[in-house]
């Protein structure tokens, strides 16, 4: 065990399947001689060289077909997108092409890159630098999208979605950088595709990923003081989605509070509570409860951002509402 | 004290479905006299302003200001004495259609009255969580009769575990949650509040409520609040009939098996019965069949002592295809029809063709009542009840005879009725709940 920052946990990931596997290479704006806006590939230019670590210019759009044409052609690329915000640049390799070239080839070829962005709000970044689409990407089948909380995760998923032969989209958030865990030492990975209960409860369930269990684990502790036990469950993976650790627990709280960062409307707060009701509907003691940034652009005002994330103390409101 | 409806019939046009409740001229609690203005509501075309059709006190408002009632609901009530609590103002949120479908059942006095109202009822339809629905009918457990304490009257899992443990039992399920549920209640100011779940186990034996052919358990809906609160009341409906369309039933036994099975799944293994005509046969060959310990028998104009029985009526009920068909065969049914609640028979025809309810009380009528005899004795099944027994019969019944009651062994109380026709919980609601009060209570 190693006390890791998060984006020092991924740099180690990245270094080590770039150590394990002569085919990871990097590539992204900034990432190499600067080190990645957030340091994560810090170094790792020096280390391996201009060939495996790329600076490239500003295209988005040409970026992610290189992912995807490096991928079919037998190396593992990771990508960096500096902004989550800039996804809908991408969208076209994404959706037109990395998702179905294995079923329009019939498995002909494997798509073995990962896409990193971080998005979120919080820091002050502008309505164009603050945003987590995790909800659009999730909902391109053929992809994999994950999204840790902890250092640990970041390391071991990372991990895992160098070596997955999907695309995998690894949303990271700006405001987790910088916390601090526990890292297990060596070549550990974590299944994506699984997620973690990572408070135990018996009045209500709380489900979120990346900064939002964060904000959970704060509820959790509000709701403690309150007398209800709230278990909060980090999905880690938004899909493939842990559909059993939903239900299991929904099976011992009968209460569900739904946590995402993206908005409100066709989110992923929303595919989360139908699921619910797909699966754990004669659980339910009322109904689902979401938490979810508003309809709207993220304002660049400190006051009017923090009123508009989700946050600890609208988690604790509506875990209470689904008491009632 | 009969409460008689306020209806919205004449207000309505032809086309449409609800009108809009404007304006209550009246309190409840506030007396009316025949032709005064009671409320207004909102047409397709107008205003139009419902009189009040006889003197008496504004009893109950089904419906408050502003809000949407069908055509052919009753809006309120007018009663013919002051009411005991006038001060019971507001509207409840009891929007039924006529005649209301009455969903009190187990009273459930164990569970906290500070939620107040009834199950909550949005146009007849229990609200509850998908959990609490799912426990109770794993319980056999009515949700009409439990008051629930969440958002809107919503029933939860702890309204339903309060019930259940009112009933002496414990929720069947294998969750935490029950138990974790009070911790809730100790929660600061704007938080949840669970109510207090109370484990008192019931003194009395409950009391189960049969009705008759062609009705549905909200025949008692006159005598239900009139009886005595520490019995639990339970209202089922029979085979073939309201919810239980889909099951039928081949004979009297089977009933009574029926009930009998439901009964047991309830966890009741002791129960005080009352059964009306049809109900009230079924009530006496559930007793024979020993299966339930019964503690006494109200009945009611019972079915199964002597062979004649109405057969015009009977077809009549289960042929009539129009509203005004079916309102001259009821009016049969009762000494005076004015006791008829207005649009009594178009609920009745509705609530029958709702299902194909209308073949299945034919076949059953069928095999029950066959060439206008009642096809099943009872004689000897009541001269062996040895719990006490009272026989409740309208002096002018013209569906079955009240001379059968003359046939009822000396351990049975007889009463015969002046002025009343087959229903008398329907047409002398006080009386009859004061001679099932009386049964229970000669049971000790």
């Amino acid at each position: 065990m190693a006390l890791m920052r998060y984006a020092e946990a991924l740099n180690a990931a990245l270094r080590e399947e770039m150590l394990a596997d002569p085919s990871v290479f990097l590539f992204g704006e900034d990432i190499g001689r600067y080190g990645g806006v957030f340091k994560v590939s810090k170094g790792l230019m020096e280390e391996f060289g201009e060939s495996r670590v790329r600076d490239t210019p500003i295209s988005e759009q040409a970026l992610t077909a290189m992912a995807v044409t490096a991928a079919m052609t037998g190396t593992r690329p990771v990508l960096e997108i500096m902004y989550a915000d800039f996804v809908p640049l991408t969208l076209d390799a994404l959706v037109n092409q990395a998702s179905i070239y294995n079923y329009i080839w019939n498995d002909q070829v494997k798509m073995p890159f990962v896409l990193r962005t971080q998005g979120g709000g919080g820091a002050g970044a502008g309505a164009q630098h603050s945003k987590a689409l995790d909800s659009m990407l999730a909902h391109i089948p053929g992809i994999k999208v994950v999204a840790p909380s902890t250092p640990a995760d970041a390391k071991g998923m990372l991990k895992a979605a160098i070596r997955d032969d999907q695309p995998v989209v690894f949303l990271e958030h700006k405001l987790l950088y910088n916390i601090r865990g526990e890292v297990p030492d060596g070549d550990v990975t974590v299944p994506l595709g699984k997620a973690a209960t990572v408070r135990d409860g018996n009045d209500v369930s709380i489900f979120a990923t990346s900064k939002m269990v964060v904000e959970a684990r704060k509820a959790a502790e509000l709701l403690a003081a309150d007398g209800v036990s709230a278990e909060v469950i980090d999905l880690r993976s938004l899909r493939p989605l842990d559909v059993n650790a939903i239900v299991t627990s929904i099976a011992k709280t009968h209460h569900a509070v739904v946590v995402n960062e993206g908005w409100r409307f066709c989110g992923y707060a929303a595919e989360l509570s139908a699921t619910i009701m797909d699966h754990a509907f004669d659980e339910l003691d009322a109904p689902v409860a979401r938490v979810t940034l508003p309809d709207m652009p993220i304002p660049y005002s400190e006051p009017l951002e923090v009123a508009m994330l989700p946050n600890a103390e609208k988690i604790r409101a509506a875990a209470l509402a689904t008491l009632k | 004290m009969a409460n008689h409806p306020i209806s919205i019939e004449s207000a309505g046009g032809e086309y449409m479905e609800s009108v809009l409740v404007l304006d209550w001229a009246v309190k409840p609690g506030e007396p009316v006299k025949a032709g005064q203005l009671i409320v207004t509501v909102e047409t397709a075309k107008a205003a139009t302003e419902v009189a009040a059709e006889r003197d008496g006190w504004l009893a109950e408002t089904f419906f408050s200001e502003g809000q949407e009632a069908p055509v052919g609901a009753v809006l309120g009530t007018i009663s013919d004495t002051k009411p005991a609590d006038a001060s019971a103002g507001g509207p409840k949120s009891r929007p039924l259609a006529a005649p209301a479908p009455v969903m009190a059942a187990a009273t459930a006095e164990g569970a906290s009255s500070e939620a107040g109202a009834p199950a909550a009822v949005a146009g007849g339809r229990v609200i509850a969580s998908p959990l609490a629905r799912r426990l109770a009918r794993e319980a056999g457990l009515d949700l009409c009769g439990i008051s629930g304490s969440g958002p809107r009257g919503r029933i939860k899992q702890r309204d339903v575990a309060a019930a259940l443990s009112a009933r002496g039992e414990q929720p069947a399920i294998a969750s935490p949650v029950a138990s974790a549920a009070p911790q809730v209640a100790s929660t600061a100011g704007g938080a949840p509040q669970a109510p207090v779940v109370s484990s008192v186990t019931r003194k009395a034996d409950p009391v189960i409520l049969l009705h008759g052919f062609g009705a549905d358990r909200s025949a008692w809906r006159q005598v239900l609040p009139l009886l005595p609160a520490e019995f639990e009341t339970i209202t089922l409906d029979l085979p073939g009939h309201g919810a239980e369309t889909g099951r039928s039933a081949q004979g009297i036994e089977d009933l009574a098996l029926d009930v009998s099975d439901r009964i047991e799944a309830l966890g009741i293994e002791r129960s005080h019965l009352v059964g009306h005509s049809l109900g009230g046969a079924t009530a006496l060959a559930l007793t024979a069949l020993g299966r339930v310990a019964v503690r006494s028998l109200t009945l009611l104009a019972p079915g199964g002592l002597g062979p004649e029985i109405n057969a015009g009526f009977i077809g009549g009920l289960t042929r009539s295809t129009t509203a005004e068909a079916l309102e001259r065969w009821l009016s049969v049914m009762v000494a005076d029809p004015n006791v008829l609640p207005q649009g009594y028979a178009r609920a009745v025809l509705r609530s029958m063709e709702r299902n194909g309810q209308k073949a299945v009380l034919a076949a059953l009528a069928e095999r029950l009542f066959a060439g206008g005899t009642q096809a099943f004795d009872l004689l000897s099944a009541l001269r062996r009840v040895s719990v006490p027994t009272r026989i409740v019969w309208g002096r002018s019944d013209r569906v079955i005879p009240h001379a059968h009651s003359l046939r009822a062994p000396g351990s049975a109380a007889v009463h015969l009725l002046d002025g009343v026709g087959h229903v008398p919980q329907m047409e002398a609601p006080e009386l009859t709940a004061r001679l099932i009060a009386e049964t229970l209570r000669s049971a000790g």
